[in-house]
């Protein structure tokens, strides 16, 4: 099979407390792939494990079915759920940075977009508000032709209209040719963008399956099978 | 890649620390023209409370910016963890280990820049001091005449004198040489320290890397003090009286390179172990 994720008996502890319990997985390539759960389900340990910014404690890891490292990292762009850029950089500090480290960056998307945005590039980090500066990071990661494209919580926390530019600049700098996950539990402002989903229940993948399926054969959206499954 | 990352370290760096320098510079200039005025006040005039009031303020600003040079080799590294801190185990982590490099790159790249204004440091400090003895030193003239006697003095005298025993270009590439390896395994320790102490604990990070930091120094204390202790009895240095210029000269070389061997066993040590913490158990939270 043509993954480009693919994990097995992927394990991680923090202490005693068991973030992702032997996961086994395996993404194709050039599909939206909703990962899904509520809080602390393991999520963000998972996509970060891919980033390359947390070590598993067991199991194995593989992008583009290479192991997680310099190369995985040039074919990944991840969205955390942090804002990362350093405050005292402007936009086009932030646009240098990421022409000269990826050559997959496509500078002059980024300039349209931020265009769009009314983001001056000789504005600093520090006096954006924090949504225009979640927007510039998204705009980042977006604009590189990577082959998976990992995206933590990129809706978490923004308003509706918000959301719906987000949402229109992922599936606007979609390529067929990559994946892209989107971790978040706001299921029904995604839904109709995945084409598969993950349910994580604390740390072990519970279903993995495409959305069609659940509206056909459940006759259900995701979002009421998602309250089915994680009703507390 | 390694070119890239310098490029953009340098350029993070230089945005606290090229102002830092600056303003050393100006610093001294200003302790320079004060102490001139403080010793001129002294000489010239009688004294009357104001004047006496004025030349207690001019020397006690020309002492404090005196200490706050001496003190800016202090920032310059404070300045440079602090980048490192920031760029490794804060928010920035993420995006520098999500870049497609190796983490021997990163490193090289944080110690590369962090050496190159560690030596900027050392050379205004220097420029600034010259400035000062050879013009905040006088109240006849401009100049301080015998300060530039002096500095003549160790170009037609003194290192003529010592290159009948040694080989004047070598002790200088040594000196060069064990110089740049003390900084480089100086930040090495800090960066290691930092590393160690962003490993141990989730909350208190700073406090643990300076308990890792004193922790790590009383060792390579220790372990520099028996290895040019056992290099120095093995080479029989011990038995030299240290009474002609010929047996400094043989001591100093001899010290010198031994010292280099123990820096680059230091900075081969901090560079390989902070590299594998980071590649292999890299936990950014």
């Amino acid at each position: 099979m043509d993954a480009i994720l693919e994990t097995r008996a992927l394990t991680k502890r923090y202490g005693a407390t068991l973030a992702l319990n032997n996961v086994d997985l395996t993404l194709p390539k050039g599909k939206i792939i909703g990962l899904l759960g509520p809080n602390g389900s393991g999520k963000t340990t998972l996509l970060k494990i891919a980033s390359g910014l947390l070590t598993p404690t067991s199991g194995v890891i593989l992008a583009d079915n290479r192991p997680i490292g310099e190369q995985t990292k040039s074919v990944i762009s991840f969205l955390p759920e942090r804002t990362y850029l350093p405050d005292w950089m402007t936009v086009n500090d932030c646009l240098d940075y990421f022409e000269d480290f990826y050559v997959d960056f496509d500078r002059k998307r980024a300039v349209e977009m931020l265009t769009r945005l009314a983001v001056p590039s000789n504005k600093k980090m520090r006096t954006l508000s924090k949504g225009t500066r979640e927007k510039m990071q998204l705009v980042l990661v977006m604009s590189r032709r990577a082959k998976l494209y990992l995206l933590d919580e990129p809706i978490g926390g923004v308003d509706p209209a918000t959301r719906d530019y987000i949402l229109d600049t992922i599936i606007g700098n979609y390529d067929n040719e990559a994946t892209i996950v989107i971790s978040t539990h706001l299921i029904a402002d995604v839904e109709k963008v995945l084409d598969e989903f993950l349910f994580l229940k604390e740390g072990i993948i519970t279903m993995h399956d495409t959305t069609d399926n659940v509206r056909e054969k459940q006759g259900k959206s995701l979002d009421e099978l998602f309250r089915e499954v994680f009703r507390c | 890649m390694l070119g890239k990352l310098i490029k953009h370290d340098f350029r993070a760096l230089s945005r606290t620390l090229f102002p830092l320098q600056i303003g050393i510079l100006a610093g001294g200039l200003l302790a320079t023209l004060l102490t001139v005025l403080t010793i001129r006040l002294g000489e010239n005039s009688v004294s009357t409370g104001a004047n006496i009031a004025l030349r207690m303020i001019t020397a006690t600003t020309s002492v404090l910016i005196g200490v706050a040079i001496a003190a800016s080799a202090f920032v310059t590294l404070l300045l440079i963890c602090i980048h490192f801190y920031r760029s490794f185990l804060c928010d920035e982590g993420y995006l520098t280990f999500t870049l497609p490099v190796s983490t021997s790159n990163l490193l090289w790249s944080k110690l590369l820049t962090g050496v190159f204004w560690m030596l900027i440091n050392a050379a205004v400090i220097c420029v600034t001091i010259l400035l000062f003895a050879v013009f905040g030193t006088t109240s006849a003239g401009i100049i301080n005449q015998g300060v530039l006697d002096s500095i003549k003095r160790l170009f037609t005298v003194f290192i003529p004198q010592a290159a009948q025993y040694v080989s004047i270009p070598l002790m200088i590439a040594e000196f060069v040489a064990v110089g740049l390896l003390a900084i480089a395994s100086q930040l090495l320790e800090l960066y290691f320290a930092i590393i160690v102490g962003g490993q141990i604990a989730k909350k208190h990070r700073i406090l643990a890397a300076i308990g890792m930091y004193l922790l790590i120094n009383m060792g390579v204390g220790i372990i520099s003090s028996v290895f040019i202790s056992v290099v120095a009895f093995g080479e029989g240095l011990r038995e030299i009286a240290l009474d002609t210029a010929q047996e400094i000269s043989m001591f100093s070389v001899s010290v010198f390179g031994w010292n280099a061997v123990l820096y680059v066993g230091l900075c081969a040590l901090f560079f390989l172990v902070s590299r594998s913490i980071l590649k292999k158990n890299l936990n950014l939270q």
